[in-house]
């Protein structure tokens, strides 16, 4: 304590004469405060972190976030119209492009679209964007098809097929689909109106 | 400005607006208070009318496709909701009424002679009358309705009210009964996993009640009601000379010769108590009923898998046995228990029926 | 010798006589209450009269009290009228108490779950007398609140209130307008109805973009509590809206209003030097107290503007209330709140990173910065030309943005859609579908077509007839049919057969309505070649009809949804396999009942 006051006392005789400033090498106690500032900072980081992890939403299979399977029977034939699984907000499309598993939000301002079978199309009936069987933009003011849900595939010969990243329907390419998995947490979105 | 001298500067007119203000405010909240009844009740029934817009729209797209676009039911497959007999409208009440206390009367004593000879010819008089109602409700007796039984809630002995009753089938929805619906009802609210929030399934109750007439229904309504609910248990008897649910094939056909067909039986258990109609209808859950025999004769006779069948052998096994052949492009929704509900003769009737539709 | 064994009252009164000991008991106990008043004191100052007594014992409450501690025992007399301050920053303060405690009074009436919050609102609205006057004041409440801390932002600005030693009580205050703003946001969703969800959504989307790609849909998570806004969601907003940001708030505020008191009031730019700041020396000649003045001033304002709010929310603002909460329909048109207009507007011009996230806080960032960026010391309009230009250049901006961010800007919609969309739609932003409020009785049950306006006067009928022969046999046949097997099997019309009768030019409501729907067709000849409008009003149940509104055109090559025109500013028509066009039909329908009232009753 005593250093310090006359530390004090000289630093500010030496502002006075001399303007430049002089600062002397941290002492311990000094130190020690840092090193207390730091071990704060680390905890209060920490903190953050588990708080962060505390209001993170965990999603169970089965419930829109988490990861939905089914059973081969439950997708649609070729040629027929799509699947609506709406707990999951998926439709399950199955077209001769291919299975694909589209996200039901429009791209455009998140309205749902509807299948409508006369036209055989996605109609958003918000502003009218409009998307072929498998997601692919028709017209409208969309600014890409429809989003997919990351999906794989297990073939009854046991072989497995996990859906590449920009979200291209699975060729079938005439094996049997066993189970679908499909994973509503990851949203592949199309790059464009293809 | 003149604003900022009056309001700002001279102290006496702020106080004077400031009380002005605060009184203001007084009679303002006032006659929001006096009108706060009025308004309440126009929210209530606006709101209600809105709500019962918005039930109608859901049972157009969700409820319409088995209880009908007019809520009154469609033959073998969902009862009428538009019907006396939900709402437990009692044809009878006054008849009933009116003979209860007058049997009374008459058995009361002191009652003189002229007067009990006098409640006699009244009696048979309402006797004739309840008759003659009853009769003009035939049409709804057919379909499943009985005017000594008229309502609904009574029937099933339900505790609560109608709202409850109709809100809770909605949740949950109904099973399939072996004997009479072949389709289940699903549930519908989303805490039983169906698809509907429960303002919405209010929103439909509401209007689903909202087509209560009070005391308005009338005859033409009840028969206007294309079917009844009917309870499994009393169609579900097993019948003593039934066909038998795994006889097989050969032998009915070998026992079904010796009964001749009656179309026109056939027709009506076609429409009626079978509901065969119910999903034979436009071909779209099962092959409609229309062309039956032309379509057997030119296109399931043809294919290799019934090759060597006769027509009449197809259709008797098709009702008995449905899952031996399925038609392309349907599934088997079809009931296996027919042959537990047919006589032979009753057979014999829907197949000559049948080979009437071409 | 005292009656009590401690000096008391009834000594006082033994030895002054009741009168005076009453008089003097009355005194001290008031002087306790107003910490260093006496009667005398207080009647004085309500006179307006000199205090009679030394030390001024006006000054003693701003000393001993808890209350007027925080409040400066004098002003400046010129920021004591209506210019510079306008009240602004005592009104927001007002406010922010406001909007607490008609808040508590609906937390009452209140809970956060999406069962229950939708019917918690009936009810407020149904069946708790006063429960719409307590909502609409708090709304309102809420709305005038951003509007008045935007304005005492503009005020500090334009009078350059900002500049030294003031920097931090505009920091302080951004701070403020960014959670007002974001209060007035979170209260949004509580109602759980449409508006409430899709204004919402729309706002936390944007969170969503914020980069990094795993920061944006994390932070997303966090906010929502899942994918979409559900119960999660709505209690997290909730616990935002009462708990955490009124707690930010307030420690912000008292932040403020403490920088507000040490630096004192700033006199208007004309009064000082430049670069002085006088405002702490107030000349005694120039000092108006607290008690009376200014307190009346402030009393007479809360006054003032409660009552505008309780005239506005009388006669001409309620609180709207859409149908419920539905994840899975998004209502056509869907903005954000207004304050959030102008980065709705932003949105529209481009990514959604930049324009969403970016832009919106380099906005709040420049407005934060500013006393420490413009650091010159004069405060004269004439001194700070670039800094209004910059200013107003800003609020051009805004008001820009804003226009772009309606939904009627920029948001393409197909032609089919839109013009359903305007004949059916349900009350949203106090609009509504122009059938709507056809008087119940006047929607007579029947086909209508827009094809009648086609013809001249009184030749309606043929003309309708000849149409009806077209469907029948001619070349709408393929159409009409498509049409019936659409509205039976989609929308669960059970119509047959399409006939069409005219409608009478005496047909009230109903007639202008489809002849305005009929003009909408015809506006737009490119998007709807060929096109003819159908009206089916069919009855339901007693007192309730379904309005079938349905366009039926021919399908032209379009490039995003525009029609493609060839060298005579035709649309080029799609034709199938024989060479005939091919139809295109859109369809909605809604239900009225007779006592929805979206029309006003007769007499009222």
């Amino acid at each position: 304590m005593t250093t310090t006051a006359v530390e004090t006392k000289v630093s500010t005789a030496q502002a006075r004469t001399a303007p430049q400033v002089q600062v002397a090498a941290p002492n311990r106690r000094e130190f020690l405060y840092y090193i207390w500032g730091a071990s704060m900072a680390l905890l209060l980081g920490e903190a953050t972190a588990t708080i962060i992890w505390f209001s993170l939403p965990r999603f169970k299979e089965g419930t829109f976030g988490g990861v939905f399977s089914f059973a081969a029977d439950r997708v649609p034939s070729v040629g027929s119209g799509p699947l609506n699984v709406p707990e999951g907000r998926f439709w399950v499309s199955n077209s001769d492009k291919g299975l694909v598993i589209l996200y039901a939000v429009c791209t455009h301002l998140g309205c749902l679209p509807k299948w409508v079978d006369v036209n055989f199309r996605f109609e958003c009936p918000c502003h009218g964007s409009k998307y072929l069987i498998d997601g692919t933009y028709i017209e409208g003011p969309a600014p890409r098809s429809l989003d997919r849900f990351k999906t794989t595939l297990t073939f009854t010969d046991g072989s497995t097929v996990v859906q590449n990243a920009s979200g291209d329907p699975i060729d079938l390419a005439g094996r049997e689909i066993a189970s679908v998995a499909i994973d509503t947490g990851t949203r592949l979105k199309r790059d464009g109106k293809v | 400005m003149n604003l900022q001298r009056m309001l700002v500067e001279r102290i006496e007119s702020r106080i004077l607006v400031g009380t002005v203000s605060f009184l203001l405010i007084m009679v303002l909240v006032g006659w929001i208070a006096i009108n706060e009844g009025g308004r309440m009740q126009a929210f209530e029934r606006q709101y209600t009318a809105r709500s019962i817009e918005r039930g109608a729209g859901m049972f157009a797209t969700y409820c319409s496709e088995c209880h009908g676009l007019d809520g009154r039911g469609l033959t073998g497959i969902a009862p009428g909701l538009d019907s006396p007999f939900l709402f437990g409208h009692d044809f009878l009440a006054e008849a009933n009424l009116e003979t209860d206390t007058l049997t009374a009367e008459r058995d009361a004593a002191g009652t003189t002679d002229a007067r009990k000879a006098e409640i006699e010819t009244r009696l048979s008089e309402l006797v004739t009358e309840r008759q003659a109602i009853s009769t003009s409700l035939q049409t709804a007796v057919d379909r499943g309705y009985n005017p000594e039984e008229p309502s609904r809630l009574v029937n099933l002995g339900w505790g609560s009210t109608l709202y409850t009753f109709v809100f809770t089938t909605l949740i949950h929805g109904r099973p399939v009964s072996e004997s009479y619906w072949p389709r289940a009802m699903p549930a519908w609210s989303q805490t039983a996993g169906g698809s509907l929030r429960d303002d919405q399934l209010n929103d439909l109750v509401t209007f689903i009640l909202n087509w209560d007439k009070g005391e308005d229904w009338t005859v033409e309504d009840a028969n206007a009601v294309n079917q009844y609910p009917i309870e499994p248990s009393a169609s579900g008897a097993a019948l003593e000379n039934a066909v038998g649910v795994d006889t097989p094939t050969e032998t009915i056909v070998a026992e079904l010769v010796n009964y001749v067909g009656d179309p026109n039986n056939g027709q009506s258990l076609y429409n009626g108590s079978l509901a065969c109609a119910g999903c034979h209808l436009a071909g779209i859950v099962a092959p409609p009923m229309a062309g039956t025999w032309t379509r057997v004769e030119t296109e399931r006779l043809a294919d290799p898998l019934l090759a060597g069948y006769t027509g009449e052998q197809y259709l008797a096994e098709s009702i008995i046995h449905s899952a031996a052949y399925i038609a392309p492009n349907y599934q088997n929704l079809m009931p296996a228990n027919f042959g537990a509900r047919l006589s032979y003769q009753d057979l014999a009737d829907l197949v000559a029926f049948l080979e009437t539709q071409e | 010798m005292s009656v009590l064994p401690f000096p008391s009252f009834l000594d006082d009164v033994k030895e002054k006589g009741l009168r005076r000991a009453l008089y003097e008991g009355i005194n001290s106990v008031v002087e306790r209450f107003t910490a260093g008043m006496n009667v005398q004191d207080l009647r004085e100052a309500l006179r307006g009269d000199p205090p009679s007594r030394k030390p001024n014992p006006r000054l003693q409450p701003h000393a001993d009290g808890f209350w007027l501690h925080m409040r400066p025992s004098y002003f400046h007399k010129s920021v004591t009228g209506l210019y510079p301050e306008f009240r602004l920053g005592w009104l927001s303060t007002y406010f922010v108490f406001f909007e607490t405690i008609t808040g508590i009074f609906l937390m009452v009436w209140y809970t956060p779950s999406p069962q229950v919050a939708y019917a918690n609102m009936l009810a407020i609205m149904a069946n708790v007398p006063l429960g719409q006057f307590m909502r609409d004041l708090h709304r309102l409440g809420a709305e005038a609140m951003v509007l008045i801390v935007t304005l005492h932002m503009l005020r500090t600005f334009l009078t350059a209130s900002y500049k030294k030693p003031r920097e931090f009580t505009w920091f302080s205050g951004i701070m403020l307008l960014v959670f007002t703003m974001v209060l007035s946001f979170s209260g949004y969703l509580l109602p759980w109805d449409q508006l409430a969800l899709w204004a919402v959504t729309i706002g936390a989307s944007m969170v969503e973009a914020a980069p990094p790609e795993v920061v944006g849909t994390n932070l997303n998570l966090l906010l929502r509590g899942g994918p979409e806004i559900g119960a999660n969601g709505l209690l997290r907003f909730y616990l935002l809206h009462v708990l955490a940001l009124p707690a930010l708030l307030f420690v912000f505020l008292g932040v403020h209003y403490y920088k507000v008191v040490i630096h004192a009031h700033s006199l208007p730019p004309k009064e000082e030097n430049i670069g002085e700041d006088t405002a702490k020396r107030v000349p005694l000649d120039k000092r108006v107290y607290f008690i009376p003045d200014v307190l009346t001033s402030e009393i007479m304002w809360i006054g003032v503007t409660s009552l505008i709010l309780v005239i506005l929310v009388t006669w001409f603002f309620h609180a709207p209330l859409e149908s419920h909460a539905d994840p899975q329909v998004t209502p056509l048109g869907t903005t954000a709140p207004w304050y959030f207009l102008w980065v709705q507007g932003a949105l529209k011009l481009g990514d959604k990173v930049f324009w969403g996230i970016i832009f919106p806080t380099l906005y709040v960032v420049v407005l934060a910065v500013v006393p420490y960026v413009d650091t010159a010391p004069s405060r004269r309009w004439a001194h700070r030309r670039f800094q209004l230009t910059f200013a107003f250049g800003m609020i051009a901006m805004t008001v820009i943005l804003s226009y772009m961010g309606l939904s009627e800007f920029g948001v393409v919609t197909s032609a089919d859609s839109e013009i359903i969309n305007e004949m059916v739609k349900e009350p949203a932003h106090n609009h509504m579908g122009h059938i709507r409020p056809v008087p119940y009785d006047e929607l007579r049950s029947g086909m209508y077509t827009t094809r009648q306006f086609e013809a001249g006067m009184g030749e309606e009928a043929e003309v309708v007839a000849a149409f009806n022969e077209e469907i029948e046999n001619g070349e709408q046949a393929t159409a009409a049919t498509t049409l019936v097997g659409f509205l039976e099997a989609t929308h669960h019309l059970p119509v047959t057969s399409l006939n069409f009768t005219p409608l009478p030019d005496d047909g009230g409501e109903l007639y202008h309505v489809l002849e305005e729907f009929g003009m909408a067709i015809e506006a737009r000849p490119n998007e709807l070649p060929n096109a003819w409008g159908g009206v089916i009003i069919t009855d339901v149940q007693d007192g309730l009809k379904r309005i079938d509104v349905m366009i039926v055109w021919n399908d032209y090559v379009n490039e995003n949804g525009r029609p493609i025109l060839n060298e005579n500013g035709q649309p080029t028509l799609v034709r199938d396999a024989e060479g005939n066009p091919v139809w295109r039909i859109n369809n909605n329908h809604i239900f009225i009942h007779e006592n929805s009232q979206y029309f006003s009753a007769p007499g009222t």
